[in-house]
């Protein structure tokens, strides 16, 4: 099964393609990765990526133990798990444990925190200055009695501000500590078009939050994003040198709301589960992805907040009906 | 936080250089950057500015700064504190530009200028 294009001017080189050098760099980064690349790798001033001609980018390799993904190896796990994940937004953690019937639920890693870890302002995503994990999490009514997978997904914006001060916050240590049932890697991302030096630096950083986690007792289920066939033959042959890790994780949320975005996710799950006989978690997926994929449906589980985010826009439309009927109601007894 | 084609417009980041425990020597993209700087917060995303033209700019207008200066159709329409000046000037050595255009807010308007 070939990886499909989302159009066919992906097949065809750019200007910006002939001058990339990641191909360099083989056999961690195929030489045909660079075709996609649609901007300059020179002087990118790191902005949402690295590219291959980075001043620095040693330094960027030497932090993830070069780009060889086999350098990061997991035990994963072979959770039993059923078709469907709740992931509970914060604003029902208050519920009691009854609201959910499932046992085994999701959370957000952007609902862990105390307050919001980004603020919006000005059309532009920033971290939260008191950025605070509520290593009291769990403790909350809805997930007793429940084994909470973390979902690692999350906005660039904090993703990278996560990594960059892993250390200095001690981020592997405090998730540890609240004694997830599982833990997903991080959805560092992976956009066509972006030099495949980044896409690789991305993959193996996930990789190893992974490793990181392992070592202090975590299960881990590693996440996957592959934008070219080649990311997916590395994938596959990681997975065949990790035999443990029977489920691997993938967020759609991104992906779902296009046709090329859902093409990308469509064609690399395909191929994983060709390939693989790993189970797939899919975040945020939908129809339009899942029906796709009918035949490989008991392998593929998917999480999700939307149901809750519906209740939640109810509640929110009932708390309004309510206020104008109270001040209908109000006016009506002065007119009186 | 994805994979696809196109990025989200409102999550756009810079990557710091690793704070590496080996040190990794020189420098990156960025001209003095330390491993210990967050970029992000040296060059943020977007600088508003309020403006104090006597007259109604037009929404989404271009501006230029010129200096301190916030220039709409060469006419002087606000200025930068010192602070911003420094921040503008460092970002732009960093290899950054912050293009800008008129936004109303209430009875206001500002000059929003974007990290790009």
């Amino acid at each position: 099964m070939g990886f499909s294009h989302a159009n066919d001017n992906e097949k065809t080189q750019s200007f910006f393609s002939l001058l990339c050098e990641s191909g360099k760099f083989s056999p961690y980064i195929h030489v045909d990765e660079a075709t996609a690349v649609k901007s300059s790798c020179q002087d990118n001033g790191r902005r949402n990526t690295i590219t291959c001609k980075d001043k620095d980018l040693a330094g960027f390799l030497i932090e993830v133990d070069s780009l060889n993904m086999n350098t990061a190896n997991l035990k994963g796990t072979n959770l039993l798990i059923g078709e469907y994940i709740p992931v509970i937004p914060k604003v029902f953690f208050k519920s009691p444990e009854t609201f959910v019937s499932n046992k085994i639920v999701g959370v957000s890693i952007s609902d862990i925190f105390v307050g919001e870890p980004l603020e919006l302002r000005d059309g532009r995503y920033r971290v939260s200055p008191n950025l605070k994990i509520n290593i009291n999490v769990l403790q909350n009514p809805v997930f007793q009695n429940k084994k909470v997978i973390l979902m690692f997904d999350a906005r660039d914006a904090l993703l990278e501000h996560l990594w960059w001060k892993r250390d200095d916050i001690k981020l592997f240590d405090t998730l540890a500590k609240i004694k997830f049932f599982a833990i997903t890697t991080p959805n560092f991302s992976l956009f066509k078009g972006e030099c495949p030096i980044g896409h690789a630096w991305n993959i193996k950083k996930g990789l190893l939050c992974g490793v990181e986690l392992e070592k202090r007792g975590v299960i881990v289920v590693p996440h996957v994003y592959a934008v070219h066939q080649e990311q997916l033959v590395r994938w596959c042959d990681w997975l065949k040198k990790n035999p443990t890790v029977k489920i691997i994780a993938m967020n759609c949320q991104l992906q779902r709301k296009s046709i090329d975005g859902r093409n990308i996710a469509v064609s690399a799950l395909r191929y994983l589960l060709e390939n693989t006989d790993v189970d797939i978690i899919l975040n945020g997926s939908d129809k339009r992805i899942l029906l796709q994929l009918e035949q490989f449906k008991i392998r593929l589980h998917s999480a999700s907040s939307g149901v809750f985010k519906k209740l939640e826009i109810k509640k929110m439309m009932n708390s309004f009906i309510y206020k104008n009927w109270m001040e209908t109601s109000r006016k009506v007894s002065v007119t009186l | 936080m994805g994979s696809g084609t196109t990025r989200k417009r409102n999550d756009s980041v810079i990557i710091n250089r690793p704070k590496t425990k080996k040190g990794s020597g020189a420098n990156g993209g960025g001209q003095d950057q330390t491993q210990y700087e967050d970029m992000n917060t040296i060059c943020p995303p977007t600088i508003k500015i309020r403006l104090n033209s006597q007259k109604l700019l037009p929404e989404g207008a271009r501006l230029i700064l010129e200096n301190e200066n916030i220039l709409f159709s060469g006419q002087k329409v606000g200025l930068l504190t010192k602070s911003q000046f420094t921040t503008v000037t460092q970002c732009i050595t960093e290899g950054f530009r912050y293009p800008g255009e008129v936004v109303s807010k209430g009875e206001h308007q500002y000059g929003l200028f974007t990290r790009k």
